[in-house]
């Protein structure tokens, strides 16, 4: 190995070990399947190392990472899946019939009834999660699993930086709204409290 | 203000995209009304843990590198003078969105001053020091080490033996040779590993070893059958030639200078002050009047890759403390 090409491979190996597991993640919030999410993900950095190598050391390279995550999955859905995938648009509209779904008040849409001693608030969480409105989940777990910018998620899914910051802000009013009603909220209450 | 208003505020603090106005907003939202503080911590934690939620898989990042490396087209791979047939390297696997750390074999050692005195003084050395950021290093013999900023890492170029020789705090990954152990020196200790990885520290007056898994042999070095062979948990101090052993080595902040992430869990304040200390290479201390109710104040609260001065600012907003600067020690107290 030449020592440019060493420092081009440890560049390659640092990105590696530091976005894989929430690239893979992230992948498998689309293709509900860890086997595929790796060898997307894998891919991906098998194609970087060929024919992007320069990206490697560009701040950049975070925001390059999860936009062609996201691209290789949906490209995977359409093909194996058949699955339709809607074009993410700034129109709000949609949302809103998904909205009025969203079981904030613990209604019909939750299914088991465990007690208070069994309620699971990470399960909780990620149900939560699993149920916001389409567009501000995709904004939700885009911004959670790669910590980018508003401006960069922004880019990234082709809509402006306000809509980003509207649904993110609905993600966590909704989500807090669905665990108050599940009666977690309470027990928040008790992190810290000043003698 | 609106629900919507003040959980944009929240949001962009949490997501460290606030500007001044608006941390200034969300300062006097929260003075405004108890119940204001106990809604941010609510916000906090269901944001906090949704990292942890999402990160429903955890994946062999090692064994995926591997097979990633296999795929590339790299030029024949650096001559291996050790001639070790299987080089698997050591995966440490720190999740940091997992609810449980996983597990990684680590061990710390804070060593002593002074540069250890060159062993190989006849061969040629390789040396490293990682002056002004952190910085990982691939050996000869496929060894990963990531060297805290400050510390420095010399090898002989051919790493026959396997030894290299430290100051300052370092991670190591060793790759497995059954036949020549991987060992570290510094100017008072030996530490050979016995599992697959760890951590190593140098500090002036004394080495400290911490094991969070796997099993390291620590020796004097003047004395090497003064010999300690530490496990999982353990953690243990040389100073002259004698051992001390000190608290269970549970804190998971042990690496945060290596992962950026600083995660307190119902700790007291004190101990939340002494790892924001040593990761931030900054003074903190709490105020003599606080003595009394500082065991009784708690902290729960994560970090990623945040600046100091936002690390300061949560603390403030989740305990009600303050703090002011003296010379170049932050001091919480209370107002």
């Amino acid at each position: 190995m030449s020592a440019a090409e060493a420092e081009q491979y440890h560049q390659f190996q640092t990105v590696f070990r530091a976005w894989y597991s929430p690239l893979c993640n992230y992948a498998v919030t689309f293709t509900k399947d860890p086997d595929v999410s790796e060898d997307i993900v894998q891919d991906l950095f098998v194609k970087i190392w060929e024919q992007r190598r320069e990206l490697l050391t560009e701040t950049s390279i975070r925001y390059y990472l999860f936009t062609a995550v996201r691209n290789n999955c949906i490209t995977w859905l359409r093909r194996e899946k058949q699955q339709i995938i809607l074009p993410f648009s700034d129109d709000q509209a949609m949302d809103l019939a998904a909205d009025e779904q969203y079981p904030v008040d613990g209604g019909p849409a939750k299914t088991r009834t465990p007690s208070k001693t069994e309620v699971d608030e990470m399960t909780l969480l990620e149900e939560a999660i699993d149920r916001l409105p389409p567009k501000c989940r995709e904004v939700f777990l885009l911004s959670r699993f790669s910590k980018l910018s508003y401006k960069e998620i922004a880019a990234s899914l082709d809509i402006s930086p306000k809509t980003v910051e509207n649904q993110l802000s609905k993600a966590l009013r909704l989500l807090r709204a669905c665990l108050k009603a599940n009666g977690v909220g309470l027990a928040l209450i008790l992190a810290l409290i000043l003698p | 203000m609106s629900e919507a208003d003040y959980i944009q505020l929240v949001l962009k603090h949490l997501d460290s995209q606030a500007s001044p106005a608006e941390q200034a907003a969300l300062q006097s939202w929260l003075e405004a009304d108890p119940q204001n503080r106990l809604e941010y911590q609510a916000l906090e934690k269901i944001w906090n843990d949704s990292g942890r939620a999402l990160a429903t898989h955890s994946f062999d990042v090692g064994a995926a590198l591997d097979k990633v490396r296999g795929r590339l087209d790299l030029t024949a791979a650096t001559p291996d003078p050790t001639a070790v047939t299987q080089v698997v390297p050591a995966t440490i696997r720190v999740f940091p969105w997992k609810r449980t750390l996983a597990a990684a074999s680590v061990l710390v050692v804070l060593g002593a001053a002074g540069w250890w005195i060159r062993i190989h003084s006849g061969t040629p050395q390789t040396s490293i020091h990682a002056e002004t950021a952190n910085q990982s290093v691939t050996l000869p013999d496929g060894s990963l080490v990531h060297l805290r900023k400050g510390a420095t890492l010399s090898y002989p170029a051919s790493l026959a033996d396997r030894t290299v020789e430290l100051s300052g705090e370092a991670f190591f990954e060793p790759t497995a040779n059954a036949i020549t152990p991987f060992r570290i020196r510094t100017a008072r200790a030996v530490f050979q590993d016995i599992g697959t990885s760890f951590l190593v520290n140098d500090l002036p007056a004394s080495d400290v070893l911490t094991v969070i898994t796997g099993k390291v042999k620590f020796s004097e070095m003047a004395n090497p059958s003064n010999s300690l062979i530490l496990t999982k948990g353990q953690k243990a101090l040389l100073s002259g030639s004698s051992f001390t052993a000190i608290a269970p080595a549970g804190d998971p902040n042990v690496l945060a200078w290596k992962t950026d992430i600083l995660d307190f869990k119902d700790q007291p304040l004190s101990d939340v002050a002494a790892d924001i200390a040593d990761y931030y290479q900054t003074a903190i201390t709490i105020d003599p009047a606080l003595a009394e109710k500082a065991g009784t104040i708690r902290v729960t609260a994560r970090f990623e890759h945040q600046p100091l001065k936002e690390v300061l600012e949560e603390v403030r907003l989740m305990t009600g403390l303050s703090t002011r600067k003296e010379k170049d020690t932050f001091v919480l107290y209370k107002k």
